[in-house]
């Protein structure tokens, strides 16, 4: 968007397809940079022979295990940013993130649960954590959808309290049953803290199904999205049918994030940085939004996912950590800076 | 609100204002409640003293073994209870004035979490020394973190509670990847800790909250004037001569201490610095800092009470139960809220 200073100064903005194909130059280079870095670095003559039978080789048999852990950061970091945008037009609210509003709480919960009931017991962490992430959005669906009916002024705040309190709850439930059954907390602590660790194909495979038809879904609707982010009475007049794009948007981007939490584990804050960097860098438009934090999101995850892997070479770091390390001063300083602002004029 | 402020009796510079009809009301029902709350919990649960031996123990003729049940075990356990129970619903009662947030209480802004993180990182990092230290350290940089988000001019509300949801969300992230780098059984009793607990108290733990209410409360009733006119509204507080700085970097330091004072004693205890003072407003909306500290004492001292007496809860830490307690509440007062905003519109 041109503002009077662009056109006074005659700064010309740089064009979309330029940015969007500097992220995907970036986004190339973290993928070449995941498969070859790590404890050991490989040599790039490897790559050639990626798809090759392993033979012998023992380095190519780490270059083909390295092969799944990239396919799924990849996969779970796009999930989790377009989720983010998406959820963030729908509740009208530039911080709300999946992670910070009680999905990633729910999908612990029922993993905990579940995986005490001998019925469950054999189906895995990925459907163990699927149900409870999902309900979870659920209810934070509801409750954001109750806020515009009431029209609070204050709602932005509300609802990420609000995710923060069903997320204690949620944890505390957590604690009960772990402190209880000591077994069950060592098979999880390391799901946890949030990890790429030990994932194989059979992860890719539970994990895509979910998010090819629901970034379709989100990409047909991208028009009626468009409509989201203007006001709600414009939207109307323009006549969006809100009610249907809303609850199909919803359940699409909450598809989305749950099967990635439900994979990775919990890792908050993607949603809400590449959310809000495509938002600052891109036009508003949902059909270049939709592939700009797609691509930011698969940069943020990939790049802590290549930091934990080589900042202390011999111990391999949790990407979790490096995550919430990098999102958590993003939004500190962007509520500090609001801080200043406000107080300054 | 009827206010029955006289009569008043002036002598020179010296003024007494009897107190009003409210106060003496909350003053005799909570010294009430407070006996009645602790004679249940010492001959309540299964190392119970019944009514005569309590008084036997009470006036030194009781055997060796009860007398040291009641002088070491169980009193100061009750002591600890109270205390904790009063630091934690004034302090929650302070932040939710402040942040002018029904639920900016310290659990959600990070106080908490940044006691678990100074404590676990320190028991990695120091293993020999006292946890406690650690989670002094991680209070201290909690607060030195809130503290830029109060605006020149007082606008502290939103950003202060952001800020806390990040710094909130890496310090859980850290407690998460400290979990990981541990073998299972001290990650047990790191989780133990974490969880709040207020077993093997001693009178260490009581004089440790004796001297923080008894340096904190004095301050804070002395400011309670200004904080009433500050929720009152920025304006207000300011055309009324409130100095808005000094009064809430003040009362965020003396609440920081009282939250600080009970997470050394009990460890993180969730929920009851946002209960209370929820509770102590229930017919009004002026800040009630006695009250809101009577109920927190009552509220911990009786969750600590059912721990004790629930079956198969006794190895449960009272942190557990009292997040399960207040959060079915929270969420019952968020949909309430809710729908009563919507009816009207």
């Amino acid at each position: 968007m041109i503002s009077n200073a662009d056109l006074l100064t005659e700064k010309r903005p740089i064009p979309v397809s330029i940015k969007l194909g500097l992220l995907t130059v970036i986004l190339a280079f973290l993928v070449l940079a995941n498969l070859l870095g790590g404890t050991r670095w490989l040599s790039p003559a490897l790559l050639m022979q990626l798809f090759e039978p392993p033979g012998n080789s023992h380095e190519l048999l780490v270059l083909q295990a390295r092969l799944p852990r990239l396919l799924i950061g990849l996969l779970a970091g796009m999930a989790l940013a377009v989720a983010g945008t998406v959820i963030q037009a729908l509740c009208r609210n530039p911080l709300a993130d999946p992670g910070l509003l009680g999905v990633n709480a729910g999908a612990s919960a029922s993993l905990v649960t579940l995986s005490l009931l001998p019925v469950a017991a054999e189906w895995g962490l990925f459907w163990q954590a699927l149900p409870g992430a999902l309900l979870a959005s659920a209810c934070v669906y509801m409750l954001s959808l109750l806020q515009h009916a009431s029209g609070q002024s204050q709602a932005p705040v509300r609802l990420i309290l609000a995710g923060a309190a069903i997320s204690a709850v949620l944890g505390a439930y957590v604690q009960a049953r772990v402190l209880l059954n000591p077994q069950l907390f060592d098979g999880f602590r390391y799901w946890m803290a949030g990890s790429l660790a030990g994932l194989r194909w059979t992860d890719v495979h539970a994990l895509w199904p979910y998010l090819i038809p629901s970034a379709i879904t989100l990409w047909l609707l991208s028009p009626g999205l468009n409509l989201l982010l203007l006001d709600r009475s414009t939207a109307l007049s323009l006549g969006a049918s809100l009610q249907r794009h809303s609850v199909l948007a919803w359940l699409s981007a909450t598809l989305l994030c749950a099967a990635a939490t439900a994979v990775v584990g919990p890792l908050a804050f993607v949603g809400l940085a590449s959310g809000h960097l495509a938002r600052a860098w891109l036009p508003q438009s949902f059909r270049l939004l939709l592939p700009g934090t797609a691509l930011i999101g698969a940069v943020l995850v990939l790049l802590a996912d290549l930091m934990a892997r080589t900042l202390l070479p011999p111990r391999e770091l949790l990407t979790g950590i490096l995550i919430a390390a990098l999102g958590a001063p993003f939004l500190y300083f962007s509520a500090r800076s609001a801080a200043g602002e406000r107080s300054a004029s | 609100m009827s206010v029955s402020r006289f009569p008043v009796w002036q002598w020179g510079p010296l003024t007494i204002r009897a107190p009003a009809r409210g106060a003496v009301k909350t003053a005799v029902f909570g010294t009430l409640g407070v006996f009645l709350a602790l004679a249940l919990s010492l001959t309540l649960g299964e190392a119970g003293l019944s009514p005569d031996r309590l008084l036997q123990a009470f006036r030194g003729e009781a055997e060796p073994y009860e007398h040291w049940l009641f002088w070491q075990s169980r009193l100061p356990r009750a002591l600890t209870a109270l205390g904790v129970g009063v630091a934690l619903g004034v302090a929650g009662a302070i932040f939710q004035s402040l942040s002018r947030n029904p639920l900016g209480s310290p659990d959600i802004i990070g106080i908490n979490a940044g006691a678990s993180a100074g404590a676990v990182l320190w028991l990695l990092l120091v293993p020999g020394m006292s946890v406690a230290w650690g989670a002094l350290i991680g209070v201290v940089t909690v607060l030195l973190l809130l503290i830029p988000g109060m605006g020149r001019n007082g606008q502290l509300s939103r950003s202060l509670v952001l800020m806390g949801v990040a710094i909130n969300a890496l310090a859980i992230a850290l407690v998460q990847f400290a979990l990981t780098l541990v073998q299972r059984e001290q990650a047990q009793q790191m989780l133990g800790y974490l969880a709040g607990s207020l077993s093997h108290r001693d009178w260490q733990q009581v004089t440790l909250i004796a001297t923080t209410l008894a340096v904190a409360l004095p301050w804070l009733l002395l400011l309670s004037r200004r904080l009433g006119l500050l929720a009152l509204g920025r304006d207000t507080a300011i055309s009324l001569g409130v100095p808005l700085r000094t009064t809430q970097l003040l009362a965020l330091v003396l609440a920081t201490v009282l939250a600080l004072g009970a997470v050394l004693c009990a460890g993180p205890v969730a929920f009851v610095a946002l209960v209370a003072p929820h509770l102590a407003r229930w017919n009004g909306k002026q800040l009630a800092l006695l009250r809101s500290g009577l109920i927190g004492a009552l509220l911990l001292l009786g969750a600590d009470t059912l721990t004790l007496i629930l079956p198969g809860t006794q190895r449960l830490p009272v942190g557990v139960l009292t997040a399960m307690l207040g959060g079915a509440y929270l969420a019952w007062i968020l949909f309430a809220e809710l729908f009563r905003q919507r009816t009207p519109s």
